[in-house]
Parts: structure tokens; sequence; C-alpha cells
């Protein structure tokens, strides 16, 4: 049988060929499944329409951090400072609560994510920087200047009407679950429907053809950057809103995670191919995930490891899956 | 003249060190199916490149006149603006895209930035309908057929309301009927007004499709004419407008050769890398002989570089057969078997697959050898003693060794220190060539070894071959430049479409049929 | 025509000074901040201020050689951190029960072959780009880190905690030989080893090679696949070294003892010269980018500026080191 000189090939339409491209098309879809499947054996009460909203709630800040790395995912690039930006953009918001009204306080902060988005993009598109080391290290910068802006301790709202954002709800639906549902729809139909979206598509599907269809590349890649950045400003804002506290803390494996969710659902680090909706499932599976694993009881330094093999499973999973493709000179 | 849609008066460009374009005259007719055919180097490419905007105003001399205005294209959209649309060899769709959106890519049916997908829809059925594709306008560009993405193409430049239409290479990679196929809409469209201009090498399609014909040979134009004049226009007039006179004083005399079987391939199949049931190399069998020069000859992609890269081991097991080396069975798998065999490969890209390029001249040309020299025993006469020992390096005789290799290839540089990168291509190309013959390979295979260098350097390299084959080793040279092969090569055999065609005689074949055999059509010994 | 040769002097002069500033940028703010410490703050020169210093060579010095290998080897390890919290959480408990070297070997071993994991999820994925092994690394190292925490159940130990003698140890981390700390000692056997194995062995020179080119060095008869396992056990084993040395010097060791090491490592690696692309680099370059870094830790404490402060100028500064990098290939 052919094969290539580092891996194995599938070749036919054999079963075992069927079953393997659609796990791993349909990774995000697969896991959850499988999730449902263990819960339905499980004594707690995981099938209930509070736990279900609830699990919907928490993933919704990953959620709309997803939206945004999408984009930067889909045209070949990624985004790991969203962690750093989601903290201090949190803390900005609730400390700037002190000098301004709290309109503005918000508004600065989701700006300050577009700034932070922008300069993002002028170092890895226009300067042609590796972005996954260049976002890392402006993670690892804004999570810094957290610290700094806290000195390590967690900063309480004093706004009972922010607080509100977060936690409120509207004839039972919570607010967090209407503004993802809104930023879910935005982002959807900016990837769909405008020549935007396309235009990302074809970047991260294969720059050269792009940039010879007379696509303005370099902007296009550049806006997904600044959106991105965006997104994470408003999560920030939000996550404070909801805990009530601005806090350096969060900001750790989130970069990480959303990234891994965004892979799962079936956007691959090449680019070019995925989309929101299916970002959004992936990031349902690690939400579910938290919550599964909580309800099955395990115990937490368990957690943390199951959650590090699933992210290596999944890259490593991507990777492999890309080899298929990609053959070695 | 008012019935030409456009002419290209007096085109030259220069690349550094090459004329590629000297005063060019190319006028089409309106309407016309005008084919432009000659070897590849001849100037096909850079001109049509010209055309479209590629390269732009201010990089070639000459004028470009379309429908009666001269023009300045600066970019490819100022020649799409003018309804000149280009559809490369190497196909311009993004893969994991639909065929709508493929076919609007860069233009989209939009207004202020909001595409109107409906209306997409609607008219890519259209172009589909004006191609003759019946596909789900929603499929994505990678599952369907070649065939079929080339005609999604032609599409594409039909919804920028092409009025010329350059297609290059448009068969290529196409089996009979999808050609056959093609060939009735560009028909069609010239029923319809559109000009097209049909770059091949294929030329019974030439002859079948043409109403003019334009030769091209070293960035001249050798003949411009309609099928009709001159007596009528055939396949061989073509090719010997081509080929030319190959003969002048830029060869040195030709070794004479041969030994006794070094190597021995049998029933050799390659299968292509993603299209997993497809053959590119189909049941090759051939010998080399010591001192023997073995040509390869045929067109880019008839699969010479996959035979003999499949052969040193690059694509693993994608590959079955039989290889014999001096009368023993050998199994390779990867390039270190390969060396170790004596099997040298010189890459067509020695940039991307020969030298480091960030590295210095000393550790490219040790670059092979490094492995082979640890081996005990591994000194010879040529080198000295080893370079390594125990794993560990002998700088001092690397330096030594590379010095010699220096001054015996005469590569220009100040010393050996400096980074590869900043040399020329030709001697780029020498410090690859040391890198080789460092490892006193039985075997060396030549990929495009002159492309890109200069005639002196050229001169060199062949000087240096014919040194290798009296000295007892084989060479195989794959070349695209036919006088190339026909000078240096004792035997050449003729590549097409993964096939072995034919086995010729420089001397005793005229060149004629060893084209044609390179070409796929009838004769050829063998 | 004097006045033309007078005004080309002067234009290669600034020229060649303008390449010096944009190669060695990152150097010329640092020697600046040595500087200016130095008179701001008198502290500085004092001699215990000095040995401090070189006492903190230990931990980010080991782990940094090995991230140079990775480096110039075409990739990268985010997982030195993991390694760290769990080499070091075993290492120390298992100093009671099986004695002081085969608790040292072990933690060796262990380095060593978290390393070979690294490399086997990225051999067996085909992942070949550094973007690839740095996601795969980072996820390796929550694993890392998370058998820590399970491993110490989230305890830190300390050296009090261990009745039998822990003398090795107590040395690694304070003691001397003669003028020199012994850590200093450990530090310059490794260089010279590394040294060696980096400029003068088959295997040393296939890595840059690798990195350099990876088609062009396997079209060549180099053996990548052995190269990049070598490049990640030897930076596993290195890390390992390095959190040997960070627990005796601080005489404890809690599951979360390495964070922050990678970025401080990778830092180190750039700011010392080695570029990320791969291919070209030195261990000796690595030496002077950790000094750098060290020093500049050392004059922003002595400057009174805040941790915080601290960690934002690194990233400033690892994002600028990155950006003049890659501008240089260019």
């Amino acid at each position: 049988m052919a094969g290539n000189a580092i891996g194995v090939r599938v070749t036919g339409n054999g079963v075992g060929a069927r079953v393997y491209t659609f796990v791993m098309r349909q990774k995000a879809f697969v896991a959850i499944i499988v999730m449902l499947a263990v819960m339905l054996f499980s004594p707690r009460h995981f099938y209930t329409a509070y736990n279900l909203l609830d699990m919907l709630n928490s993933t919704s800040i990953l959620l709309i951090l997803s939206f945004g790395v999408t984009l930067t995912i889909i045209a070949g690039g990624c985004d790991l400072s969203i962690g750093g930006i989601l903290v201090v953009s949190g803390i900005l918001s609730i400390k700037l609560q002190d000098v301004m009204p709290m309109e503005l306080a918000i508004a600065a902060a989701v700006i300050f994510g577009v700034v932070v988005g922008f300069v993002n993009g002028f170092l890895s598109v226009h300067q042609k920087t590796e972005p996954f080391i260049i976002t890392l290290g402006m993670g690892l910068l804004l999570t810094g200047v957290a610290q700094q802006l806290t000195d390590a301790h967690p900063v309480p709202a004093k706004n009972p009407a922010f607080m509100m954002i977060g936690n409120g709800d509207f004839h039972g639906v919570p607010n967090l679950v209407m503004i993802t549902v809104v930023c879910f729809a935005l982002a959807f139909w900016l990837m769909r429907y405008t020549q935007f979206g396309r235009n990302l598509y074809a970047i991260g599907g294969d720059y050269e053809v792009a940039r010879y269809s007379g696509i303005p590349v370099i902007r296009t890649k550049w806006i997904a950057f600044v959106i991105s950045g965006g997104a994470a400003g408003l999560a920030g804002m939000l996550l404070s809103s909801k805990l009530n506290t601005g806090s350096s803390i969060y900001g750790d494996l989130t970069a990480l995670v959303v990234n891994c969710g965004v892979v799962v659902g079936g956007t691959s680090f090449a680019g070019g191919i995925g989309g929101i909706p299916q970002s959004g499932l992936g990031l349902l599976v690690f939400g579910m995930l938290d919550n599964v694993m909580n309800m099955l009881a395990i115990r937490s330094y368990y957690q943390v490891l199951l959650k590090g093999l699933v992210i290596v499973a999944i890259i490593w999973l991507d990777c492999f899956a890309q080899k298929r493709r990609r053959e070695f000179v | 003249m008012s019935d030409h849609i456009f002419e290209m008066e007096n085109i030259s460009k220069d690349f550094p060190g090459v004329r590629a374009l000297d005063s060019v005259n190319f006028r089409v007719k309106k309407g016309e199916i005008h084919a432009l055919v000659g070897e590849n180097g001849a100037g096909k490419s850079t001109l049509m490149k010209v055309l479209s905007g590629l390269y732009p105003y201010g990089s070639y001399s000459g004028r470009i006149i379309i429908n009666g205005t001269e023009r300045h294209f600066h970019t490819i959209k100022d020649s799409e603006r003018a309804g000149v649309v280009v559809i490369y060899q190497e196909l311009a769709l993004v893969k994991q895209l639909s065929i709508t959106e493929n076919i609007f890519l860069g233009s989209e049916i939009a207004r202020n930035g909001v595409i109107n997908w409906d209306l997409a829809l609607v008219e890519a059925r259209k172009w589909l309908q004006e191609v003759g594709l019946t596909v789900d306008p929603m499929e994505k560009v990678v599952n369907i057929g070649v065939g079929k993405q080339q005609l999604v193409e032609i599409a594409k430049a039909l919804a920028k309301n092409a009025e010329i239409l350059i297609l290059d290479e448009p068969t290529a990679a196409l089996n009979e009927e999808d050609s056959r196929h093609l060939l009735n809409i560009l028909r069609q469209l010239k029923a319809k007004g559109v000009t097209c201009i049909y770059i091949s090498h294929k030329l019974e399609e030439v002859m079948s499709i043409a109403d003019s014909v334009t030769v091209l040979r070293d960035g001249q134009t050798v003949r411009s004419q309609t099928m009709a004049e001159n007596g009528g226009m055939t396949e061989a007039k073509m090719i010997s407008l081509m080929v030319g006179r190959t003969l002048e004083q830029r060869y040195p005399r030709k070794p004479h050769q041969s030994g006794e079987v070094v190597m021995e391939v049998r029933n050799w199949t390659v299968w292509h890398p993603e299209l997993v049931e497809k053959e590119v190399i189909k049941d090759v069998s051939f010998q080399i002989r010591k001192g023997e020069i073995l040509g390869i000859a045929g067109l880019m992609g008839a699969g010479r570089t996959e035979l003999f890269m499949s052969l040193f081991g690059a694509y693993g097991s994608r590959s079955q057969g039989e290889v014999t080396i001096h009368g023993r069975k050998v199994d390779i798998r990867e390039p270190r078997h390969a060396i170790q065999n004596g099997l040298s490969y010189l890459s067509e890209d020695r940039k991307g697959n020969g030298l480091v390029l960030g590295m210095d001249i000393l550790s490219n040309i040790t670059l092979a050898s490094l492995r082979k020299l640890a081996s005990p025993g591994g000194g010879t006469a040529e080198t000295g003693p080893q370079l390594t020992r125990a794993g560990v390096i002998n700088i001092l005789q690397e330096v030594v060794v590379t010095n010699r290799y220096v001054q015996r290839l005469a590569i220009k540089t100040p010393s050996i220190e400096q980074k590869v990168n900043n040399l020329s291509g030709g001697n780029q190309q020498k410090v690859v060539l040391a890198k080789w013959l460092l490892t006193q390979p039985a075997i060396l295979i030549l990929d495009e070894p002159t492309r890109g260098i200069d005639v002196g350097a050229k001169y060199e390299i062949y000087l240096l071959m014919k040194r290798i084959v009296e000295a007892g080793g084989s060479i195989i040279l794959i070349s695209s430049e036919l006088p190339e092969v026909l000078n240096m090569a004792n035997r050449v055999l003729t590549i097409f479409e993964g096939r072995v065609t034919g086995e010729f005689y420089p001397e005793k074949t005229p060149v004629d049929e060893i084209m044609k055999a390179a070409l796929g059509l009838e004769g050829g010994a063998a | 025509m004097a006045e033309i040769a007078m005004h080309m002097g002067r234009n290669r002069v600034a020229r060649a000074a303008q390449a010096f500033f944009r190669d060695y940028l990152v150097l010329v703010m640092i020697a600046a901040l040595v500087t200016i410490t130095a008179i701001v703050e008198p502290k500085f020169l004092n001699p215990r201020n000095l040995t401090n210093i070189m006492r903190q060579f230990g931990p980010l010095m080991m782990v940094s050689l090995g991230m140079t290998f990775v480096i110039i080897g075409g990739f990268i390890d985010l997982s030195v951190a993991g390694i760290i919290n769990l080499v070091a959480v075993v290492t120390i408990s298992l100093i009671g029960p099986l004695g002081q070297i085969p608790a040292l070997l072990t933690g060796m071993v262990i380095g060593a072959a978290c390393g070979a994991l690294n490399a086997a999820a990225i051999l067996t994925s085909g992942a070949l780009t550094q973007a690839e092994a740095l996601f795969l690394t980072f996820g390796m190292s929550t694993v890392f880190s998370a058998l820590a925490l399970l491993y110490s159940g989230g305890m830190t130990m300390h050296f009090w905690d261990i009745k039998t003698s822990k003398s090795m140890f107590e040395s690694i981390g304070a003691g001397s030989v003669g003028p020199f700390s012994v850590s200093f000692v450990i530090f310059l056997v490794v260089l010279l080893l590394l040294w060696i194995f980096q400029t003068k062995t088959t295997e040393g020179r296939a890595i840059s090679l690798t990195g350099g080119n990876k088609t062009a060095a396997r079209l060549s008869g180099i053996r990548i696949l052995r190269s990049i396992f070598v490049i990640y056990v030897v930076c596993g084993l290195m890390t390992g070294v390095g959190a040997i040395v960070l627990f005796s010097r601080i005489t404890t060791a809690a599951p979360v003892i390495g964070a922050g090491y990678e970025t401080n490592a990778i830092l180190s690696v750039v700011v010392g010269g080695t570029t990320l692309k791969g291919g070209k680099g030195s261990v000796l370059r690595t030496v002077m980018g950790v000094l750098l870094v060290i020093l500049m830790s050392n004059c922003l404490d002595l400057l009174g500026v805040s941790t915080y402060l601290q960690v934002v100028t690194k990233g400033a500064i690892l994002i600028l080191a990155i950006w003049l990098d890659n501008r240089k290939q260019v």
C-alpha cells in the first residue's frame, strides 16, 4: 500500500477510511456525543435546564473570544494574546469607573482591545513576524500589566449597574447568553456574507492566489487581528462584570483553550477552512468538558491533567490530519 | 491595423544576466485563436506576463497596444480591466472554497462589501453553462477533477468579461476527453468573439485548433503566420522553427562512453501524493552504464523529476519497483540510503532543496559527506583522512577539502566562510555540485543543472561533467533545454506522461524525432 | 574630489554605526540600563550584589542552554516550565527514600524523558513547523504541570522535611569551590560539553542544518527525525538539571516553581542573538543573553521597579527582539 515518508495513508473507500475521515472532520460533534453519552449514566443532574443554561452561560465568555480568534486562524494566523487582553480590559473597565462614567469605561475597555489588536496586526501582518510568538509575547506583556494594575489583588467593582450587565437576565435568559448570540450572529454574517470574510478564507487558503486575485491581503488580515483584539476587550469587560471583580489570574490557560477549541471545531491552524459555528461547537466541547468533569466529581488536579491531555490530543490530531495533505519534499 | 485586437511591439525584457525577450513582435487578430509555441525558456511566459501586467509598465521596453490605444499596465487588475485575463498553468483557485466563491474571487458581486450570494449563484450557473460544466456551484473545488477545475478557471475569466483570454498549457494536466472538451469550449468562445492565445507544447492540439501561430526561440520571434500561409504550417515545421540549429560551439566535445551497467531500474512505478490511485510514473525500466551521460528529455510535468527523486528515496514508500546497483538489489527508502549506495541528486530547486542559505560555503559543501566519511575506513584517496571520527568533526580537514573543491570548480568567493546566499546563481550551483562530488557518487543525477546560469558558467559545468564521466562516473542529465541534452548526452530517454517513450542516440537520430517522442507523438525507437 | 571621498567615508561610518545599532540594539539598551543603574544606585557594584548575580546563573542558564538547541534546530519548546515543576517535586521527594545520587539521576532522567515525550508527540503527528511545535509543547506543559500537582498533592516540600543527608544538593545550591560557587562550576562544565557538542560533532552540525533547511538537509542524507528527537531530549535534560539547581538554591520545591521559565529562556536565547528561524546560533551567545536578562532583572530590582512591571518589560523586549530579528533576516 502506498504511503508517504512520514506517515500512513488512508486509501480507498472502506468503512475504516470513512469513519476516520468523519471523526477528523467532525471532531467537536463526536466529542459532544461521547460526553452526552457518558453523562447519561451519571447520577448527577446533568440533563436539567438549569445545568445546561449554566453551562452555556459559563462558556459565553470563551465563545465571544473564539469568534474573534477564528478570524485570525482562518486567515492563517492565530491570536494568543487574548488572555492578556481579557484581564487588562476587565481591570480597566472597573478601574476607569473611578474617573469616568460607566459607559465610557466600558467603551474604553473594548477600545483597548482594538488597539492591542492593531499592534498585533502591525507586527504579524505588516512586518510579517510570526503571529504565534508575537501574540504570545503580547499576552505575557499584558499579563504583567494586569498584575501591575492590580498589585495581584482583585479589584472589586463598586457599581451595581455594572454587575447587572454580566449577571442579569431578560425574562429568564441571561444577558450574557443574549450578548453571545448577538456576537455569534454578527460574526457569522461577517464571515459568510461579506467580501471581507470571504477574503479571509482566500488569504488563509492560498495567500498568493488571493494576492493575484487582487485581494488587499495585508489590510484584510490586519483587520482580522483588530477584530480579535476588540472581541477580547469586550469579553474581558463582560467577565469582570460577571465576577464583579477585575483580576489578573484568568489569562493563563485561556488563550490556549480558546485556540484549541477553535481547532477542535474544525478550523485548522493551516487556515482557509472552518467558520464561526464550527468554532462555537468546538468551544462548547471545552465548556462541556469542564461541566462534565465537575459533575463526575473528578478531582481538580485530575481535571487539569485531563484538560491538558485533551489539548495535546486535539492539536496532535490536527497536525496528523495536515500530514495527509502535505508531503515532505 | 484595425483588425488586430492587440499588438505587442518591440518588447524587450532583461533579467540579471539574461535577455528574456529581444524585440519581440506579437500581433493577434480579433476573434482568432492564436497559438504561441516555443521551447521552455523561449520567452512565452515572460511575454504573457508582460501583457498581463504582472511585469508592470516600466520593467520592459516596447509598446502594448490594445484596440488601437497604447496601454500601460501597472497591476494585473489594470490588464483585467482592459479585458486581458490569464489562466496559468498552475491553477489559481483556492481549493477549499466552492466553485462560486472561486469564480468571483476578488471580484465578488457585492454592494458596500456585502456579498449577494443569491445573485452570485445565478451568475455562477450562467458561466458554468457557458463552459459546459454541469456541477453544483456550491461544490468545493478540491472535490472536482482537474479537468473541471480548468473549466472553472475559464468560467472565472469569462465572469471578468475577458476579451483576450490567455491560456498557458491548459491541457497539460488533462486527459484526452477533458482536453477535447476544452478545445470545443474554446471554439465556442471564438464564435462569441473572444480572442484566445493558446500556449502549448502539444503541437497536434495547436494544429487542430489554432488559426495562427507565433514561434519564439531564445526570446525572439522566429515566425508569425496564419496556419494556411507559406504552404501551410505543419508540426514538423513548427518543431524545426522551435529548435533551430542546435550545434554551436557552446559545448565541449562529447566524451566516448560506456562500460558495464552500473544501475538498472525495472518496473518502477510512482503514485501521486494526494490522488492515491493515480500513477505519476508508470512502469519505467532503463539502465545506465559506467562512463555514460544519460540525457532525460521531456516536457515539464512529464515526470522526469518525480522519476529520479523517487529513485533517490525522497518519496518514501510512494514508489515501487526493482533497482539494482552494481549488480546488487537495493531498497532505497530515504535519501540517506541512496547516498550510501552511490547516488547523488542535484535538484532543480537549488535554493529550496540544495543549499542551506544562511550557512557558509564550508558547511554547505560538506553537508552530505559528514555521515559517509564517519564510517570506519571512510577516508579515501580523494579526501585524505576522514572528516569525522566517532562523531567528531575534523574541522581542519574540512577546510582543506573544501578549499580543494572551491579551486577545482572555480567558485568565485573571497573566502569559504562566505554565506552562500551572497553568491551568484552560477556559483551557488557550483557549491551544490561540489557538495555532491564530495560524496564520490557512482551515479550523479543532475536536474536542470544550468538553469538560470550565464553562458560562461554553463560551459564550466559542462567541462566538469565531461571530466566526471571520463574518470568513470555516470551522469543522468535531466534538462528542459533540448540542445543541452543533445550535445552532452551519449544516450537520451524521452519521458512523456510518466512513461519512457523512446531511447535515442543523438548522433544517429534527427532532432525532430526526439522532439516528437518527448511530445508523446508517434515514432521514437525502442 | 576630496570632499566626495570624505562624504563617502562619513557615510560608510554612519551606515556601519546604523548596522551595529540595528543588530545589537537590545545589547546597547541593556548596557545603557546597567550604566544608568550603576550611577543611580551604586549598590549595584557592591560585591555582594555581583555574587548574587552570579548565583542566579544556574537554573535559567541550564534551561536556556537547552532551549538553544531546540531553536537552532528550527523548533521551540514551551514545556520547560512544566518539566521544571515535575522534576523538582519528584527529585526532592526521592532524596530521602532513594538517596542523593539516585534521586539526582532520576531527576535528570525524568527531564530527558519529558523531552522524549515532546519529540514523540511532534514526530508522530508529523508536525514540522515551529507553530505546531509551539502548541504541542504548550499543551505538554499543562500535562507535566498537572502531573507535578498530582504527584505532590499540591504541597510544597522543603529541605528541612528531608531527614537524610542532602549535602550534595545543599552544596549545589550554596556551596563554593574556591572563589567560585558550585553552581558556577557546574555551569562551566556543562557549557564546555554543550559547546563541543554543538560545534564539533556531526550531530551538532546536523541540528543546525536541520534548522537551516529541512528539505535540503534530508535530501543530503541528514537524519532530521533523529535531530529533532535529540534537540528535545537535550532540552528536557538540561531543564531537569536546571530544576535541580533551582530547588537546591531555594531549598524548596513547589509544583509551580517553574512558572515563567519558558518565556525567560526564549527571551535569553533571542536576546543573545540566536535567531528564532533556526539554523544559526550558539550556546555562547545564549550565555550572554542569560547574563543580560539577569542583569536587567537585577537593575530593575535595585531601581525599585515592581516585579509586575518587570514582566511587562520582558514581554516588550521579547516582542522587540523578535521583531528586529525578523527584519534582519528579510
